[in-house]
């Protein structure tokens, strides 16, 4: 390879890792979701605890889709779970997600990379609370992909998520 | 379709059938299924949002008494989270997709309304708690208690309904796998029923195939059964497993139940070679025709026509024509053409020699006439007289020659009159006997008993003499015994009867009938058409001679067939006497065995009752000649030759002698001068007015003088006739001036005798 091209992949590399680096950074405010298991990335301990700052901080994607438990099309603002899953370096194949009350469903990776999964955080426009399913909520494309429209795919669509267990 | 079996072919609808309503079922099945499942799916997870509720209802109560046994920061942050939880789980069940079933649940929708109304009042309770004061929970906690018996309500209601519907749903499964079998049974039912009507309608139209392949066949076997030809099967080892009623009367089995037999009992040994042969021919697939000679259950041998066709299961079919009595006809028929062929020749040469014959008659008449006034001229010139005489002694020959002919051609009409066969054999006998030299033997025997016939007592004679000639000629010269006998004899005598149901009566002529006996005797039968009397006189010459053979016995009536050398016979001897003896309705019988003999039988047919005897004509005066000067003579004839002959010889005694060549000359000559004339002498057969005729016109004339006929054709004349136009004299043709003068002579005397009658009436003094 060239000596001037392998300098520049270099820059790009420190710059795509640089971006990210605020999210990553240990959580100032009340975790919102601590990321644990097989991750390459952590900030308290071996987890990766996200603030409401850090996840406010990252790109977001949005998803237009009806659901069992809402009224009408809903817009859903979030985080791809691709994206966080780079963020925090997950090796592992299965997320074992864990909600306020602890109930938990495990979704395959390969999810994040097949369909266009998001961890929302907004709701038609506004963030979610407790009490309106949130702070984060596993949304997948079901109105775009009819094939989604299953009781397997409705089992995985975890609210009140607090805490995501790479496996 | 092709590719299916018969069975499967025929029913291949019925599979279709069956096929498509199983999958019609189990899709049926399958949906009822799935659309259980998924009311009761729907229909659990509405419970599952009660029921959970309900859990984040108490852990909200719990996090509120955890509070208040431990106020602490943490401990409000969980209780907050948890009020939170259980504030989100509200909406849902009044407002998701999942919650529509539960809904319609009395006591769902308005105790969650009540819940959902005290969850701002629970909120404000909530936010007035402070870590320094674990009282100030208290408020939040009693409201919240005060949810409880809510939940409660919704929960029973909702674990009922849900009890209810798991056992709907259960009762649902139920009944549809019930409903489902109960279908698949009635399914099943109604291919068994189509099933059965197609095989019912099949088994239907197998038995109408049935009926009518048996209507059929019953046809086939009443057509066989009536065929007028013999129709056996045999089976594959050759014995008969079927037969009709022509085939037993055939064989001549009257036992139809005695089968089984083989088919050698049905031929004689060579039948069943043929037949053998037959069937082992290369191409024993196809029919073999031809003719066998098959045995009766008597043991009689019969002629069969036979087509042999081979069965498909082995063995073979045999239908018969018998032929015996078929071709016994064609025997009989071919004999009887060859017959009737040899009767139409004899017929044939009959008529032209018979033509011949009476022209003939009459050159020999102008022969014998000029011979003999030659000779009488030459008495002083002994060689040139000798020389006449030669040609006399031929012209001889001759006439006896035409007289033979005439016999057998049945032109001469002999004279009918009672003939007594003793007198005649035994004259017959007399010429016979010299005509046989030694060293052969001639005997008679001829019965004293007076035989009468009605005949010619001439022709008779000839007969006779012909086969006692010939009898001595089968002796070729040897020692030997030619034996003439006369008996009688019945008719209804063993071999006499025999000879008139074997010959058939001829319709026109004679027929001959060769029967040979053994290798060496043979017999011949001739019957002629008549009345059969009752008995016959019967005239046996035989010989133990050389005997003749089947061959000649064959031919030997036909004229002009001889044995004898060149010159000894005239072939005509046998063919006179089948003429002589069918002429007066007699028969012949030969029976001559080689090397042994010959024995010929004339059967003449006896009167019945006497007839007196006719008197036979004049006695010609035999003695001086006498004196005929005056004796004017009228001479009519057509022909010249014979005509000029007999006025030479008319002459030649004395006679005045006026020629004419027809009767209407004659006519015209007498008719000038009537008296002129003391005699007619006229010829028989002439062309326009013949000598019957015109002595009939003389007698209308009252010509009273003597008419004499001459002709070669006498019998022509009846004796009726000549009686009726007293007609006294005849000269037969061809004549001898000695026969001539003897007729002449007899007038004369007849003329002499009357004058001096006259004299005397007329002069009664000089008497």
């Amino acid at each position: 390879m060239h000596p001037v091209k392998l300098l520049f992949s270099a820059l790009a590399l420190f710059c795509l890792s640089a971006a990210p680096s605020s999210a990553t950074e240990a959580p100032t405010g009340p975790a919102l979701l601590t990321i644990s298991g097989a991750i390459g990335v952590t900030n308290q301990g071996d987890t990766l605890v996200l603030d409401k700052r850090a996840v406010e901080a990252m790109e977001m994607s949005t998803v237009k889709t009806e659901t069992p438990w809402t009224e009408g099309l809903v817009t859903f603002e979030g985080i791809p779970l691709k994206a966080l899953l780079d963020l925090a370096g997950a090796k592992g194949r299965t997320i074992h997600a864990v909600a306020l009350n602890d109930y938990a469903v495990d979704v395959p990776v390969d999810d994040a990379v097949d369909h266009r999964v998001i961890v929302a955080y907004r709701m038609n426009g506004e963030i979610m609370r407790i009490r309106d399913k949130g702070p984060l909520w596993l949304i997948y494309p079901l109105t775009d992909d009819p094939s989604l429209q299953n009781e397997a795919t409705h089992s995985k669509m975890i609210w009140q998520i607090k805490a995501l267990e790479i496996r | 379709m092709r590719a299916l079996s018969p069975p499967l072919q025929r029913n291949a609808w019925l599979l279709i059938a069956i096929c498509v309503f199983l999958v019609g079922a189990i899709v049926s099945a399958v949906r009822i299924y799935q659309t259980q499942t998924a009311l009761f799916w729907n229909y659990r997870t509405g419970t599952w949002l009660v029921v959970e509720a309900q859990a984040e209802f108490h852990n909200a109560l719990s996090a509120v008494k955890s509070f208040r046994i431990d106020p602490s920061a943490a401990a409000l942050e969980k209780l907050q989270i948890r009020f939170d939880v259980f504030w989100s789980r509200v909406p849902l069940i009044l407002e998701s997709q999942e919650g529509i079933d539960i809904r319609r649940i009395d006591a769902i929708l308005p105790n969650t309304r009540k819940i959902a109304a005290k969850l701002p009042l629970l909120d404000a309770d909530l936010q007035r708690i402070t870590v320094e004061d674990a009282a100030s929970a208290t408020p939040f906690e009693r409201r919240l208690e005060q949810l409880h018996p809510l939940f409660e309500e919704m929960t029973r209601v909702v674990l009922v309904q849900d009890e209810l519907r798991y056992r709907t749903g259960s009762l649902l499964r139920d009944t549809g796998w019930t409903a489902g079998a109960f279908l698949l049974a009635i399914g099943a039912g109604i291919v068994l029923i189509i099933g059965n009507l197609v095989n019912t309608r099949r088994i239907r139209t197998l038995l109408a195939q049935r009926e009518a392949i048996d209507q059929v066949r019953a046809t086939q076997l009443a057509a066989i059964e009536s065929s007028g030809e013999g129709i056996a099967m045999f089976d594959r080892r050759g014995r008969l497993d079927y037969s009709n009623e022509a085939f037993h009367q055939l064989v001549g089995d009257q036992d139809r139940t005695a089968n089984l037999h083989s088919w050698r009992r049905f031929l004689s040994r060579k039948g069943a070679r043929t037949l053998l042969q037959g069937l082992r021919a290369p191409n024993r697939q196809e029919p073999w025709k031809g003719e066998l000679t098959g045995r009766t259950a008597a043991g009689t041998e019969r002629d069969w026509e036979a087509h042999v066709m081979p069965r498909s299961e082995g063995g073979f079919i045999a239908v018969i024509r018998d032929l015996t009595d078929r071709k016994a006809a064609e025997r009989e028929r071919t004999l009887l053409q060859q017959q009737l062929h040899r009767v139409e020749k004899m017929d044939a040469v009959g008529r032209l020699a018979g033509g011949v014959a009476h022209d003939f008659n009459n050159i020999l008449a102008a022969i014998f006439g000029f011979g003999s006034l030659l000779e009488l001229d030459l008495h002083d010139r002994p060689e040139e007289r000798t020389m006449v005489q030669q040609i006399l002694t031929a012209a001889e020959r001759g006439k006896e020659l035409v007289q033979s002919i005439m016999t057998f051609s049945r032109t001469e009409k002999a004279e009918r009159a009672t003939v007594e066969i003793g007198a005649v054999c035994r004259e017959a006998a007399t010429m016979a006997a010299l005509s046989i030299p030694g060293p052969a033997v001639f005997e008679t025997a001829i019965e004293p008993e007076t035989l009468a016939v009605t005949g010619s007592a001439t022709q008779i004679n000839r007969a006779i003499l012909n086969l006692c000639i010939n009898a001595r000629d089968a002796l070729e010269g040897n020692r030997g015994t030619v034996r003439l006998a006369v008996d009688r004899v019945a008719a209804d005598d063993g071999s006499i009867a025999e000879l008139h149901e074997l010959v058939p009566a001829a319709p026109q002529q004679a027929m001959v009938k060769v029967e040979p006996l053994s290798e060496t005797r043979t017999r011949a039968w001739v019957r002629s058409l008549g009345p059969v009397p009752a008995f016959y006189a019967r005239i046996r010459v035989s010989d133990d001679g050389t005997g003749i053979s089947r061959g000649i016995m064959e031919k030997m009536f036909d004229p002009f067939f001889t044995t004898k050398d060149v010159g000894r016979g005239t072939g005509l001897g046998l063919a006179s006497v089948l003429g002589i003896v069918t002429a007066h309705g007699g028969a012949i019988t030969v029976d001559s065995t080689i090397g042994k003999g010959t024995a010929f039988d004339i059967l003449l047919p006896l009167q019945e009752a006497k007839v007196p005897a006719i008197v036979t004509g004049p006695t010609l005066v035999t003695g001086e000649p006498q004196s005929l000067a005056d004796m004017h003579v009228l001479l009519v004839d057509d022909d010249p030759n014979a005509g000029n002959a007999l006025a030479a010889i008319l002459q030649k005694i004395g006679c005045e002698v006026s020629y004419c060549g027809s009767g209407a000359e004659a006519l015209e000559v007498i008719g000038d001068e009537p008296d002129w004339f003391d005699l007619v002498v006229t010829d028989l057969a002439m062309p326009t007015m013949s000598g019957l005729d015109l002595a009939g016109h003389l007698r209308e004339r009252k010509f009273a003088r003597p008419i004499v006929l001459a002709s070669a054709r006498l019998q022509d004349a009846s004796l009726e006739d000549r009686a009726r136009l007293g007609i006294e004299f005849v000269i037969a043709k061809p004549f001898t001036l000695s026969e001539v003068a003897a007729v002449i002579w007899s007038i004369a005397g007849a003329r002499a005798a009357q004058k001096s009658d006259e004299q005397q009436s007329r002069d009664p003094v000089c008497a």
